[in-house]
């Protein structure tokens, strides 16, 4: 079953002389529980493509259907829909710096008012082997534990998919080859639809699945 | 889950909430302030007015009276008769009146004994008392030769029950009020005085009592000006309107700022959260209920603290000392808060929050959650550019804006602070307190009433005295020749004013003879008096000498601007009667000032007059002495020398001593010798003015305080949010002066360029300030009526001074300092850190 459909899709940027075509009349399909990683060079199209599937854009032209649901909705609906199914993960981390590790994980959950989402916390804590870190700010925190964090944020709400924008790109060799790591472990723990962009071509070798774009569209 | 979102917004909360503290104790000092000057006046104008608002006279019997003392909209009731008048010996001419308790004590306490109980005892003001020839104390008896109203004429002896307080309205006045019982069987003329309820409408309150009485003849007299004033204690004025607005203007100026500051976190703090899964609307609705809450918890802790700290501030400067004796106790001002101006301040702070919270939800609903990331590099990209081979920074105008307003606020308050000051030391000139000590004789028309030669010398001789300046004064008419011009509206507005008086009207025609002539005082000046006048002349010279032996005078021609009528001692204004120096007057000097001055006051004359003509050979703005004639100052008066007085009149009292003393010496010690040598003369009052300056300059002192402690904090929150937006500002180039470093400009240079951008803030601000400042004050000089006091216009220019040199410090630290905290560490990890 594809848990992503986009059928000619396509986003333009700005006005009149100014436009930029980002995305040009695709077509994808995503099933669910795959592991997809998207690769091309800058100004592919790629990272405005993971936006249009999260729903952090909205698309000039075509159709896209995630989760078997049309993204073209209000911002109430589609905010409990991105909670509900997609978790974000960014090279930058958008962490809270203000917040606690514990408070950054636990902040999506609260707005359903589940009183399981403590113990939920607790279970991804142990298994991101952040229990430690539990308290401490995310200035206080590594490169990698600051993504390990924004993946347990991510799946807290239980979202059934992930998508990763250079989730490596600001982290050393080792800690980058650990997230990687984490991120298939997670994939295969929870069964959750994982797409990754990425300039790395190792990366998205490990992936089941990979597609390349250029100018907006898909190569192969 | 809503800890969580004040944590995240934990800064910008804090602001907001000192913001709303703060404008609602600003609002709620300002006003408050505004309700104690307004309490301190009406307290004063009724204490100097004699306590009550209005009074019903006319044929009132037992049963009217007691109709007036049960009505409900009465909260205190004086009644006062005629009993008899003391024809002979000392107290000649005082009147016996009965009283009740209510209106004994209606400016006054008792001090010794008790009040009247019995038929024959009395009670009076300690300086009635003195000079009646008696002492201080209770239980001593004394024997009047009475008079009553048909002249019949007795013997009785009293015995003093009590002694009560002197009061500055009956000292003032001179009214020597010596009181018994009341008895309506027994007196006559009753009048009742009442004060009205709070909150009661003062004339349909007067209406409804009126309505009620039997006598037909009973009337009733109010004064308008205290009902106006007694009007504005329960309302809001404008000023207090003003004030609640312009303190919710600063509150949403000073919150648009810390936006600002915030406003990258903040937007980058919704992109997250809406990443989260959290929509926008949820998210501006936690931070709705969130601010309103600070509104709600921060504006009850401002209106608290605003209170505690005028009741500490008013202790601290001694305003709770002010007091009033009503009604037999001692009153000290107590402002009532006043419910309107509450929630008024209440009402545009919550608009003002509103306001912002409005904007706040407009800016966060713009554009994507991407866009709402990247927030921060499009301001960013702003702060500097390339001109001229030269780096150039964004200028910062709001900031700039911002820091003149709080330069111009703060010294344009203090200015109008100044001017206030300036206003109350024209009142105490206008009332021509120019001693230390000053005997005056009663405004009536009894001149014989004054200080002899004799006691004037015994004055010379007390250890202390410095001067003594004296004046006669006799009423005259002075005859308006043709072709002299009069100010006709001055003259049509105060004539209409006297015309119920006792005096009539100031210009008119005479019935015998049909000269047109005006009402003035002949003064006799000493030459210590005459001296003091050079400082008020306008035209012309003063020659004592010649002023001795020969017919000049000294005119003094009141000067006044349109619509300002009650002020007349303006310096450069228009006189009322362009006279001249050279100019010959016409005098008709009364030949008998005893009889029939009720016909000489309504233009006829019966015993005769003869003229003098005098020339003007000087002409002065202020007659530095008063005129104790009824007339008061209105019109233009001659004065001349004493000894000339002497010669042409006969006259040999001193209506006005004015004494000037070492301020060194005891002048508690002092006043006790004056009352000594003065307490067989019956018709004056020895004033001191030395302590009523005191209490008037403390008074200013208070005032000038809190004024310049609130012209600082408004100030201060307008410099407050100038120095968060160039700090933001500064903050905004941190990446700028990170590329600039990467090729190749030395932080030697950054931080130079820093010193020249101050300088030239500092430049654009304090010629702006200034000029903005020399605006506002010269329109608060010219609305104020300085400038036609003759006041200057320059003062407290040191405020100028150091108000640029803390606008350049900060400056200096906000350019420089910022910028090298900013230079400080590694070019790379400025570049990137977030």
């Amino acid at each position: 079953m594809n848990v992503i459909e986009g059928r000619n899709l396509t986003k333009i940027y700005g006005k009149k002389e100014n436009q930029t075509v980002a995305i040009n009349h695709m077509d994808i399909s995503v099933k669910s529980g795959e592991y997809l990683a998207i690769t091309g060079a800058s100004g592919s199209g790629k990272s405005t493509l993971l936006h249009l599937i999260g729903g952090l854009e909205s698309y000039t032209d075509g159709t896209l259907m995630v989760c078997g649901k049309d993204l073209n909705m209000n911002d109430e609906a589609l905010s409990a829909f991105r909670r509900q199914n997609i978790g974000f993960i960014y090279q930058q981390f958008h962490l809270f710096p203000q917040l606690t590790v514990y408070q950054n994980i636990v902040l999506p959950a609260m707005i359903h008012k589940n009183e399981r989402y403590e113990q939920r916390a607790v279970e991804l804590l142990e298994y991101l082997d952040l229990s430690d870190k539990k308290n401490a700010l995310p200035s206080e925190l590594s490169g990698g534990q600051q993504q390990r964090t924004a993946i347990a944020r991510a799946l807290i709400t239980g979202a059934k998919m992930i998508l990763a924008d250079e989730p490596t790109g600001n982290l050393d060799s080792a800690s980058a080859e650990k997230v990687k790591v984490l991120l298939e472990q997670v994939w295969k723990t929870f069964h959750i639809t994982l797409i990754v962009v990425t300039h790395d071509l190792s990366y998205a070798q490990r992936a089941e699945r990979r597609i390349e774009m250029c100018d907006g569209r898909i190569l192969a | 889950m809503y800890r969580i979102l004040i944590r995240l917004q934990k800064k910008i909360l804090i602001c907001i909430a000192i913001g709303i503290f703060f404008a609602i104790f600003l609002g709620f000092g300002m006003g408050w302030m505004e309700e104690f000057q307004k309490e301190v006046a009406y307290k004063e104008y009724q204490y100097n007015t004699g306590s009550y608002i209005a009074y019903f006279s006319g044929n009132l019997d037992e049963q009217d009276i007691n109709i007036i003392v049960n009505d409900n909209h009465i909260s205190q009731c004086g009644i006062v008769t005629y009993y008899k008048k003391i024809y002979e010996g000392k107290g000649k001419d005082i009147w016996i009146r009965g009283a009740n308790e209510n209106y004994m004590l209606r400016n006054s306490i008792v001090v010794k004994g008790r009040l009247p109980e019995k038929e024959n005892e009395i009670i009076a003001e300690q300086w009635v008392l003195e000079a009646i020839g008696l002492e201080a104390k209770n239980g001593q008896e004394i024997t009047f030769s009475l008079e009553d109203e048909e002249g019949k004429q007795s013997t009785e002896t009293f015995i003093v029950s009590g002694v009560l307080e002197n009061s500055a309205y009956s000292k003032e006045n001179g009214l020597t009020n010596i009181f018994v019982r009341y008895d309506l069987q027994r007196d006559r003329y009753p009048i009742v005085n009442l004060d009205i309820k709070e909150k009661e409408d003062l004339l349909e309150s007067l209406e409804d009592i009126k309505g009620k009485l039997i006598s037909t003849d009973s009337f009733y007299e109010y004064s308008s000006e205290a009902g106006a004033m007694r009007q504005q204690q329960y309302t809001l004025t404008g000023e207090q309107l003003g004030k609640c607005i312009f303190s919710a203007f600063l509150l949403l100026f000073y919150l648009l700022c810390i936006f600002r500051l915030f406003e990258e976190q903040y937007m980058q703090n919704i992109a997250k959260m809406r990443m989260c899964g959290f929509s926008t609307r949820y998210i501006l609705a936690v931070y709705y209920k969130m601010v309103l809450g600070l509104y709600v918890v921060f504006s009850l802790l401002g209106l608290t603290a605003g209170k505690v700290c005028m009741a500490f501030l008013s202790k601290a400067a001694r305003l709770d000392q002010i007091h009033f004796i009503f009604w037999g106790r001692q009153v000290s001002i107590q402002p009532k808060t006043v419910m309107p101006m509450v929630l008024c301040i209440f009402l545009f702070t919550f608009v003002a929050v509103l306001l912002f919270l409005i904007w706040v939800s407009f800016k966060s609903m713009r554009g994507t959650i991407l866009m709402q990331l990247r927030y921060g590099e499009r301001a960013e990209r702003k702060s500097c550019r390339m001109r001229k081979g030269k780096l150039h920074y964004k200028t910062e105008w709001i900031s700039i804006i911002l820091f003149i307003l709080a330069q111009v606020l703060c010294l344009s308050v203090s200015y109008q602070q100044l001017a206030n000051e300036r206003k109350a030391e024209y009142e105490t000139f206008s009332q021509c307190r120019n001693g230390d000590f000053q005997i005056l004789g009663y405004q009536s028309e009894n001149i014989s009433n004054g200080a002899t030669r004799e006691q004037l010398e015994e004055v010379k001789k007390l250890p202390g005295t410095i001067a003594v300046e004296t004046a006669m004064v006799l009423p005259v008419r002075v005859k308006i020749e043709d072709g002299l011009q009069v100010a006709d509206d001055y003259y049509k507005m105060y004539n209409a004013y006297a015309k119920d008086t006792y005096y009539r009207e100031f210009i008119g025609e005479e019935k015998a003879g049909g000269d047109i002539v005006y009402k003035s005082s002949l003064m006799g000046y000493n030459d210590a008096a005459l001296g003091k006048l050079s400082d008020y002349i306008i035209e012309g010279s003063i020659d004592i000498e010649k002023m001795r032996h020969s017919n000049t005078a000294v005119l003094f021609v009141p000067q006044y601007v349109e619509g300002r009528y009650r002020q007349r001692f303006y310096k450069n204004a228009d006189r009322v009667m362009d006279y001249n120096v050279g100019d010959l007057i016409t005098v008709k000097i009364r030949d008998q000032y005893t009889e029939d001055m009720e016909q000489y006051w309504s233009m006829e004359d019966h015993t005769g007059s003869h003229e003098e003509v005098f020339e003007v050979g000087a002409i002065v703005y202020y007659p530095y002495l008063p005129n104790t004639s009824v007339m008061g100052l209105v019109n233009p008066d001659i004065i001349i020398s004493s000894d000339r007085m002497s010669q042409l009149t006969g006259q040999q009292i001193c209506r006005v001593v004015n004494i000037q003393i070492d301020h060194r010496c005891n002048a508690q010690k002092y006043i006790r010798e004056l009352n000594n040598i003065f307490s067989s003369v019956g018709g004056i009052t020895v004033n001191d003015f030395i302590s009523k300056r005191m209490e008037q300059q403390m008074r200013n002192r208070i005032y000038a305080v809190i004024g310049i402690l609130w012209s600082l904090l408004v100030g201060t929150g307008f410099m407050a949010c100038a120095v968060i937006g160039v700090k933001h500002h500064i903050l905004q180039r941190k990446k700028d002066l990170a590329l600039c470093r990467m090729i190749g400009f030395s932080k030697k240079l950054l931080q130079t360029d820093a010193r020249r951008e101050a300088g030239i803030y500092f430049l654009w601000i304090s010629m702006l300030a200034l000029a903005g400042t020399f605006v506002l004050q010269y329109i608060i000089f010219l609305r104020s009526g300085m400038q036609v006091m003759g006041l200057a216009f320059w003062g407290r220019e040191y405020q100028k001074a150091i108000f640029i040199f803390i606008n350049f410090i900060i400056l200096y630290i906000l350019f420089y300092r910022n910028t090298s905290l900013m230079l400080r560490g590694e070019m790379i990890s400025q570049y990137r850190e977030e």
